[in-house]
């Protein structure tokens, strides 16, 4: 459980300050995933991919957070939390991909696509730091990375089922 | 834009606070767009991989710190955990969980290793010396600051310092109206004026620096900001005396910095005044003897030579001098030219009895208006005629200590009427300071 937290808190805590915009939220929320994690490793659960298993249950939290949050009442505390009756999975295309499948899934990009989401996928950079980078207009770079990530779904969504049994 | 068209800007965190909030309402209904926020989340869980190699093989950035408080009650965690597990291992792991969770990293503002921006900014965590990063300032300059720090600072209601977040980050909107909440202080006003050099407007720079200085004497970034300002305004000699001051504070990197700066400033002023001296020599002479001044003399001081040639027209009447200068005027305005030649050949009486300005006489007549302008109670337009006069000055190659002298001391009492009295003494102290060297 220790390694789980070590290896994935930075990214998953990166992923929901994103998501909620401020820190003690994220910090909240990753916090929550952590711990539906160590029930679920309590009650012996058979996992695939970690990572994605972790990125799917902080989705599931996040969502239903803010649901919470839009309708219910404020002073809702983790005692009046029901367990969740069922844990959310990551769909199964997600979680076979190998690593080698997900560079091979970006070489397949257009080169000012795989640019654009190289430097803000692998290197962590925003949007107006790309632009400033790459000399082109924050909008444009927005574009980019959207199409770069439908493009890159769709190859990798279509070529996972195929490929697991060579893995 | 629909609202679901803003999935992936909202995942990137790139939406403005406002926006953002919208989309989480939004989401909570929206299965289309909750699947495709999942999806995204699973290409970013898929590609992590990749990131953490990218970031292994580069150096690291910034060190843990380990030494802050946790943000978090640590007993209430507990309790939720308590409830999730009953294994006391497991428990154990889980306070490790949460000691990690509730450690918050430090704020770090100036990560890269050059400053984006000349001015100095008032937060501690961003006013480290780096060395000025000239090439970058020269397209837009922005430093990468991270989303996470400025949602810190911004949760904290700590103002300032996300205005200097946002100010190295090139976000000069929201600096500004980080810096409107942030009440008034030397700090902040220090801070106005590197916004404001960062909007090229030197004057407003000037005015917030000084009034912070007034706040708190010595302030070192106020100092540094106003020192800027003067330079921006064409106030050389100011400047470079501000800049030396600064230099003997021993602030490290920074002193280093300024007494580059005033040395480059008076290095500067220094080589105009000898340039224009020699050109001025060369003027003089043709005006004497009819001899044409270097090729690259007459390219560098246009207007000067403009000027001379204008005067050598009006008293020399010998063709054959005249048509000497033919090749001068021929560099310097067609419209010039133009006359040369019809003064050569003995036709000046036909040509046309307006003619355009000289450029020194486009100086005169801005000081003229100006000052007039001035007069009849309308500071305002007298001082965008004044700036004229001083560009045209520049332009017109006057000497670099007279007429700006004259168009100096008219800024000030433009600045006075407008009740820009620091502006004023920084128009005034230039005026001074080009005096003795006559």
């Amino acid at each position: 459980m220790d390694a789980l937290v070590r290896e994935h808190q930075p990214a998953l805590y990166a992923f929901a300050l994103k998501l909620c915009g401020q820190p003690q939220d994220a910090n909240d929320l990753v916090q929550d995933t952590f711990e539906k994690a160590l029930r679920a490793d309590a009650g012996g659960t058979e996992r695939g991919n970690d990572r994605a298993w972790l990125f799917t249950v902080l989705h599931h939290l996040f969502i239903d957070r803010y649901r919470r949050r839009a309708r219910g009442p404020q002073h809702a505390s983790i005692d009046d939390v029901e367990v969740a009756a069922r844990e959310p999975e990551p769909p199964p295309a997600w979680t076979a991909l190998s690593v080698e499948e997900v560079r091979a899934a970006m070489g397949q990009l257009e080169p000012e696509f795989r640019e654009a989401y190289r430097m803000h996928a692998l290197e962590g950079l925003g949007y107006a730091e790309i632009a400033a980078r790459l000399s082109m207009p924050v909008s444009t770079v927005g574009t980019r990375i959207m199409r770069a990530r439908r493009k890159l779904r769709a190859i990798l969504q279509a070529h996972a089922p195929a490929t697991r049994e060579s893995a | 834009m629909s609202m679901h068209d803003k999935v992936d800007a909202f995942a990137d965190g790139e939406l403005p606070a406002g926006e953002a909030e919208a989309f989480r309402a939004h989401l909570v209904d929206c299965a289309e767009c909750q699947a495709e926020l999942r999806d995204i989340m699973m290409l970013a869980a898929v590609t992590q991989p990749l990131a953490a190699a990218a970031a292994a093989a580069a150096p690291a950035k910034q060190p843990q710190d380990a030494a802050l408080p946790p943000i978090i009650s640590l007993a209430s965690r507990r309790r939720r955990i308590f409830i999730a597990v009953s294994a006391a291992l497991t428990a154990a792991a889980a306070v490790v969980v949460i000691w990690k969770m509730a450690r918050p990293e430090p704020i770090v503002l100036a990560q890269a290793d050059k400053r984006p921006i000349e001015a100095r900014l008032s937060y501690g965590a961003a006013d480290r010396w780096r060395p000025y990063d000239v090439e970058r300032a020269a397209g837009t300059a922005r430093e990468e600051v991270r989303v996470d720090t400025l949602a810190r600072l911004e949760a904290k209601g700590d103002w300032r310092g996300l205005a200097d977040g946002y100010l190295l980050g090139g976000e000069r909107e929201r600096a500004a109206e980080a810096l409107a909440k942030a009440g008034e202080s030397a700090d902040v006003e220090s801070d106005r004026a590197a916004l404001a050099l960062q909007q090229h407007d030197a004057a407003a720079a000037l005015v917030h620096a000084t009034r912070a200085l007034s706040l708190a004497p010595g302030h070192a970034q106020a100092a540094w900001n106003r020192a800027l300002a003067l330079r921006e305004l064409g106030l050389t000699r100011v400047s470079a005396n501000a800049f030396e001051a600064i230099a003997h504070q021993g602030d490290r990197g920074w002193s280093d910095e300024a007494k580059a700066r005033a040395a480059s400033l008076r290095a500067a002023d220094g080589e105009r005044e000898r340039g224009w001296n020699e050109a001025d020599a060369a003027g003089r002479k043709l005006l004497a003897t009819g001899e044409a001044p270097p090729a690259e003399i007459v390219r560098a001081h246009r207007g000067l030579m403009h000027h001379y040639v204008e005067a050598t027209l009006r008293e020399e009447h010998d063709p054959r001098r005249l048509k000497m200068l033919v090749p001068v005027a021929d560099a310097i305005d067609p419209e010039l030219a133009m006359r040369v030649r019809a003064a050569a050949d003995g036709k000046a009486g036909k040509l046309p009895r307006e003619r355009a300005l000289d450029p020194w006489e486009r100086v005169v007549l801005a000081l003229d208006r100006a000052t007039r302008a001035l007069h009849a109670g309308n500071a305002a337009q007298a001082q965008l005629l004044a700036r004229d006069g001083l560009t045209a000055a520049r332009e017109a190659d006057v000497d670099p200590r007279d007429l700006p002298r004259r168009l100096l001391v008219l800024l000030a009492e433009i600045a006075r009427a407008e009740n820009h009295p620091a502006l004023a003494d920084a128009y005034v102290d230039e005026a001074r300071l080009l005096m003795p060297a006559r």
